[in-house]
Formats: structure tokens, sequence, C-alpha cells
């Protein structure tokens, strides 16, 4: 399938007091054309950090320091470097929200808390369509409520958030999101903040909107099983690099990295108490300031091999077609039969 | 919002009456009065003052009734005939010793309110959107200079400066030729060639106070998700600061305008006495030295309820801006 966008290499680092944090350390993910690709992995590993790159709208002092982001506006066309725009500039700009949208975590706090979600959809929607009058504005926003569920749209779109429910506040940030038909929608744990029997609605509101819209949709996510639901293909991160990468079917019935099989172990199943995701692990994940000489997961690996993890950073090996592991049990182990 | 309009003012009727028994308290405390003082004062100058002289004397400012109809009565003639008394150490009604000047710190207030937002609104902006930057670091020192520099000495500065080198006296708010003049176009064009000394001087402190609030409280809601959210949908950086952050950072600014009157006239004292200000503080200041109670009292309950008055402008403001405390107050 033709591909939509293609991160190559990505570094984004934060230079600060303390040192230099490599949020994103070297990241490639490759995105097509109505495909949905999640990204799994603890807390802090560069999931965020990742996806708001692709728009350059992550913290300060964040900034991309190598690696490409190639977006392709046509399946045919020329595709554009975002990672090589500026910030601030034009062009990026008329990316964002029209061609690229995001939807976060926390609506309550993704929002504005003295504006009308009418007023905040009405503007996406202005921002994109030169010469767009309010009241037509204002039908675009009230049908896109409509479409994502949202009860009495009539009512609602002159609300402020803390007049909403949780459930609600989500489906007004994903028609904000959605407002100006974008190619691609990046979901950053668009279900965490919600209570449960929201998070299935929620989903569910998100694969048919895909499919109605044709878009791709990159989603981040604590949970393994969200991602099982929703993907075509996943990936793995820890401490800013990619360390598992493959169709959701590859990576969920032969996880080969063990920081992979370590996550899918961690999951709850029938009668066993529930476990947090974290406990679940050994270790903590080290501090971005003391990263490990060698692979970064190796203080924590059950299989870590003396002389070898601990002095020199393990390069990717291929499992099979299109699944990838960074991990010296496959490269190692075929220098020693080879 | 009219519901909440009409009961923040019913809930107001209560606390006026408390302020203007505390005014007429506090003012009444004080061993001794103005009276006493006088007779006294006349007695050692030689003056030989009938018994019937005091007593009449007494009667006319009421010093012989007790507390409470004291204060019964002063009240009473404030609301029905908008008599505040007499000002013993003027012999003059309170009122028309008040007038004017009342009027006039007012408008030293009102304009100093203005200096302060429109030079400390953009700075803060300016320092938040540029934090740790050379712009920064000047304004925060100045900021802090201003805060700790007493209003009097920046205006025995700023007079020595203006006479020593411009050979202009900016003492007083009028020439000469305007002090006892009634009001005309060429008094208020007077007055407003003199009053930005005052309005600097008293408005240094507050605008580097509020430069503060409005860096730290911006810098706060910088780091919230919903700048984040308005970036990522396109917008300018300039659009994106003015409609989302600037507009929820003033919130906490809008709520002090309540509290700047009262600091304003309080802080303006010792300036009007040093620059010769035609303004509350100084004969207020005078009036308590002496025990002259009638024009001390009013002058505290009429700064009380400038006060209340003002904390209810900002709150009807701050509901109308934010429609957080509509809802919740409804
Ligand atoms: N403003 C910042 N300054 C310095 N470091 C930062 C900043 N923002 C993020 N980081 C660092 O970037 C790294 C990745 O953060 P990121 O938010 O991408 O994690 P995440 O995988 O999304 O975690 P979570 O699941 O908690 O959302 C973290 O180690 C964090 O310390
Ligand atoms: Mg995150």
């Amino acid at each position: 399938m033709a591909k939509l966008l293609e991160i190559k290499d990505l570094r984004t680092y934060f230079h600060v007091d303390e040192g230099t944090v490599k949020a994103v350390d070297g990241v490639s993910i490759s995105i097509d054309r109505q495909q949905t690709v999640g990204i799994v992995g603890e807390s802090g590993c560069g999931k965020t950090i990742t996806a708001q790159s692709i728009l350059q709208i992550m913290p300060h002092p964040g900034r991309i320091e190598g690696g490409q982001i190639l977006y392709y506006p046509d399946p045919d066309g020329e595709p554009v470097d975002l990672a090589a725009l500026s910030p601030r500039g034009r062009k990026l700009r008329a990316m964002r929200g029209n061609e690229i949208a995001f939807i976060f975590q926390e609506p309550m706090s993704a929002l504005s808390p003295i504006h009308t979600i009418g007023n905040q959809i009405m503007e996406a929607l202005m921002i994109h369509n030169d010469g767009m009058s309010q009241s037509e504005a204002r039908q675009k926003a009230l049908a896109m409520l409509e479409s994502v569920g949202m009860p009495n749209p009539e009512q609602r779109i002159d609300e402020y958030t803390f007049q909403l429910s949780g459930g609600m506040r989500q489906r007004a940030m994903i028609a904000m999101s959605l407002a100006c038909s974008p190619k691609l929608l990046i979901a950053d744990e668009p279900t965490t903040a919600i209570d449960v029997t929201l998070q299935a609605q929620i989903l569910e509101l998100l694969k048919r909107l895909k499919d109605e819209q044709g878009m791709s949709v990159l989603i981040i996510t604590h949970d393994l099983a969200v991602v099982a639901e929703m993907a075509d293909e996943v990936v793995v991160m820890y401490l800013g690099k990619v360390v598992e990468r493959g169709s959701v079917k590859d990576v969920y019935k032969n996880p080969s990295h063990p920081y992979t099989r370590a996550l899918l172990d961690s999951i709850p199943r029938v009668g066993q108490e529930r476990r947090k995701f974290l406990t679940a692990i050994k270790g903590t994940v080290p501090d971005p300031y003391s990263i490990p000489k060698g692979c970064e997961f190796q203080p924590r690996c059950e299989h870590a091999m003396e002389g070898l993890c601990e002095v020199r950073k393990p390069e990717y090996a291929e499992i099979s077609p299109g699944h990838i592991a960074r991990c010296f049990l496959y490269t190692h182990n075929e220098s020693e039969v080879g | 919002m009219l519901g909440y309009i009409a009961r923040r003012l019913l809930q107001l009727i209560p606390l006026l009456i408390m302020i203007s028994f505390l005014s007429f308290l506090i003012i009444d405390l004080p061993p001794g009065d103005y009276l006493s003082t006088h007779i006294v004062q006349l007695q050692q100058s030689g003056g030989d003052i009938a018994e019937e002289q005091i007593a009449r004397l007494k009667a006319r400012y009421g010093l012989d009734r007790p507390f409470h109809q004291r204060y019964f009565l002063w009240i009473w003639r404030i609301v029905s005939q908008g008599d505040f008394g007499r000002s013993f150490q003027w012999n003059a009604p309170v009122a028309e010793v008040m007038g004017e000047r009342l009027a006039l710190t007012m408008v030293i207030s009102i304009c100093t309110m203005i200096f302060v937002w429109v030079v400390a609104v953009p700075i803060g902006v300016f320092s938040a959107t540029r934090q740790y930057s050379v712009f920064d670091y000047v304004f925060t020192f100045f900021g802090f200079l201003g805060l700790a520099v007493p209003n009097f000495l920046l205006a025995l500065v700023l007079m020595y400066i203006s006479y020593a080198h411009f050979g202009v006296s900016i003492t007083g708010l009028f020439s000469q030729e305007y002090v006892d003049a009634a009001w005309s176009l060429g008094r208020v064009i007077n007055m407003m060639q003199r009053i930005w000394v005052p309005v600097v001087v008293v408005g240094t402190a507050g605008t580097a106070g509020i430069i503060r609030v409005m860096r730290g409280c911006l810098l706060d809601e910088l780091r919230k998700q919903y700048v984040v959210t308005a970036r990522a949908k396109g917008l300018t950086e300039s659009r994106l600061l003015f409609k989302y952050p600037v507009r929820i950072a003033i919130n906490p600014l809008i709520s002090t305008v309540g509290w700047l009157l009262p600091g304003i006239v309080s802080g303006e004292a010792i300036v009007s006495i040093v620059l010769n200000l035609p303004t509350t503080g100084p004969i207020l200041l005078r009036a308590l030295q002496v025990q002259d109670m009638y024009l001390a009292a009013s002058f505290v309950l009429l700064l009380s309820v400038l006060t209340v008055i003002g904390t209810l402008i900002s709150d009807i403001l701050l509901a109308y801006v934010d429609p957080r405390i509509r809802y919740e107050r409804g």
C-alpha cells in the first residue's frame, strides 16, 4: 500500500541544565495510507515526544536534532520533509490540524476551559478554510459533533468543557481534530483518562471514523489490548528507541524482544488479579541522564548475556519479513552458528 | 449573571452596615477627643472658657450623647441628607472638606491603575514568553527595584531631577493660577500635565508587582495542555498566545482590581505629602492625629466602601470573563 508517513532515524533531544535527554533517539516508523499503527511502551519511553515531533509541537526546549519525517501528500507525488520545516513557519502550520491532527489524553486539560467547544471546533475549521463564514463553520461544527455521536449537539455546541462528561469531552476533542478531514490522526492515549465502559465506545468511534474518512491512525497507548484491537502494525519503544516492530499478528504471536515479552506477560488474564503494567517488569526505567552503555534494557533483562549486552549496542535483527527486534539474542546466535 | 449581580448587591448591605459601625468605633475608641484637647489648649493660652460655652460646643458636635446615639445620628444624617457631620479642625462640614480631594484621589487612582496595567501586562507577557532572555532579566531587575524603592524616595528623586534639570517644580496637582480656580477645561489640562508624576511614583511598585504576577501566571498557563492543542490546530503563535493563555492568566489580575484602590490610597498618602498633592491621604493622616473624629470616620468609611465596590466590580468582571466562575456561582 502507498506510504503516507515515513519517519527515518528521528532524534529529538532536550538540552536541559542536568544534561541532554534523548527522548527520541533514532526512531523509524512508517505508516501506510489507511493503516493504523500503534506505539506502546512504558511511561517516559518517548511515545508522546515521537508523535509530537511529527508536527514539531513538543515542549520547549525539545528539538529535532536528526532524521527525516517524510510526508506524502499525494500517493505518487514527492514527499515533504516535515523535520526540515521551521516549527513556527507557515508550511508546517498549514499541515497542523489540516493534514495531520492530534487528539490528546486528557480532553479536560487539552481543551480551553474558557471557550465553548463550538468556538474551538469552529476555530479549527476557520484556520484552514479561508473565507469560511461564522455560520458555515457553525453548521460544519454541528455536523461534526453529530458524526462523533455527541448527544444533543445543538445545545452542547455552546457549552464549556466543565459542563460535559468525560466521554462527551473526548467526543468534542475528536470532532475538533477531524473537522478538517486530516489524512493522519495521531491519538495520544485517547482512552486512558476515561472510564472503562466508555473506552470501548471511543475506540469503536475511532475505528468507524477512520473507515469513513479513509485516514491513517497513529495510536499511542500503554494498553496492549487497545493495540491488538485497533492496529495493523505495532511499534514497541523503550527509552527513546524502537525495540521491536512488526504486524500486530507477528508481534503478538512471536514476541521477540525480551521487553515485548515482559509487556505481554504483564497483561492480566481472566481469573488473575489485575496487575499494574509497570510493576510486572523487574527494575525501573533508568533515568534519562545515565543511559546504560550497552543495551538500554540490559539491566532489567532476564536474558542478558554477560560481556555482550552491557558493552555494545544491539542492532536490529529481522525475525520474519517486516518483523524486527533490536536484540543480541538474534544477531548473536546467528554469528555463533554461521 | 443578573441574578448573581443582584445577590452580590444584597450581600453588600450587611457588609456596609458592619463597615460603618467599625469605622465609627475605631475612631471613637482612643481616649480623649478633639474638643477636650482644644479646650485644654485654649485654657493654657490664657483664655477662660465658660462652662456653658463648653457645653454648647459639646452639644453642637453631639459629644454629650452616648456612643450608640452618636453613631445612629451620624449614619442617619449621612443616609438622609448626605451630611457626614462637621470637621472640628476645619470648622466646616466634612463633605465640603472631602469633596474635591476624594474626587482627585480617585482620578489619580484610576489613572495609576490604567498606567500600571498598560505597562505591566505587556511586559509580563513578553517576559514569560521569553523566559530567561536578556529582556526577562532586565525587567526582573527593574521590577524588584521598583518594589524595593520606597515611593516617597522616588517622588523626591523625580522632584529633584525635574527641578535641577528642567527648572520645573512639579509639586501639587495644579500650577499657581489654577489652585483655587473653579473647574474649567484649562484646569483639567493643567492637572493632566502634572498628574503623571504621582501616577508614575505610586504606580511603580504596583507595576513591578503585576509584572511578576502576570509573568508567573502566564508561565503556568503556557505549560498547559490546551496550548499544545491550539498549536496542533495550526494557529499562529501570537493568535494562540492572546486567545488562550493570556486570556486565562489575566483572570487573577482582574480579581486584584478591588484591592488596588485601597493600596493606592494608602501608598499615596506619604507621596501626596511629599509632592504636596490635594488628595485624601494627607488630611486623613492629619485628622487621625488630632482626633477630628467625624472627618476621620467619614474617610475610613468612604475608602472602605470604595474598596467593597471595587471588589464587587472585579468579581463581576471576573464572572464575565471566566465562564467557570459564572456557572459555579450562577
Ligand atoms: N519539557 C521537557 N524537558 C525535558 N525532558 C522532557 C520534557 N518533556 C519530556 N521530556 C523527556 O522526554 C522523555 C519522553 O517523554 P514522553 O512524554 O514522550 O513519554 P511517554 O512515552 O509519552 O510517556 P507517558 O506514557 O507517561 O505519556 C521523558 O524521559 C521525559 O523526561
Ligand atoms: Mg505520553
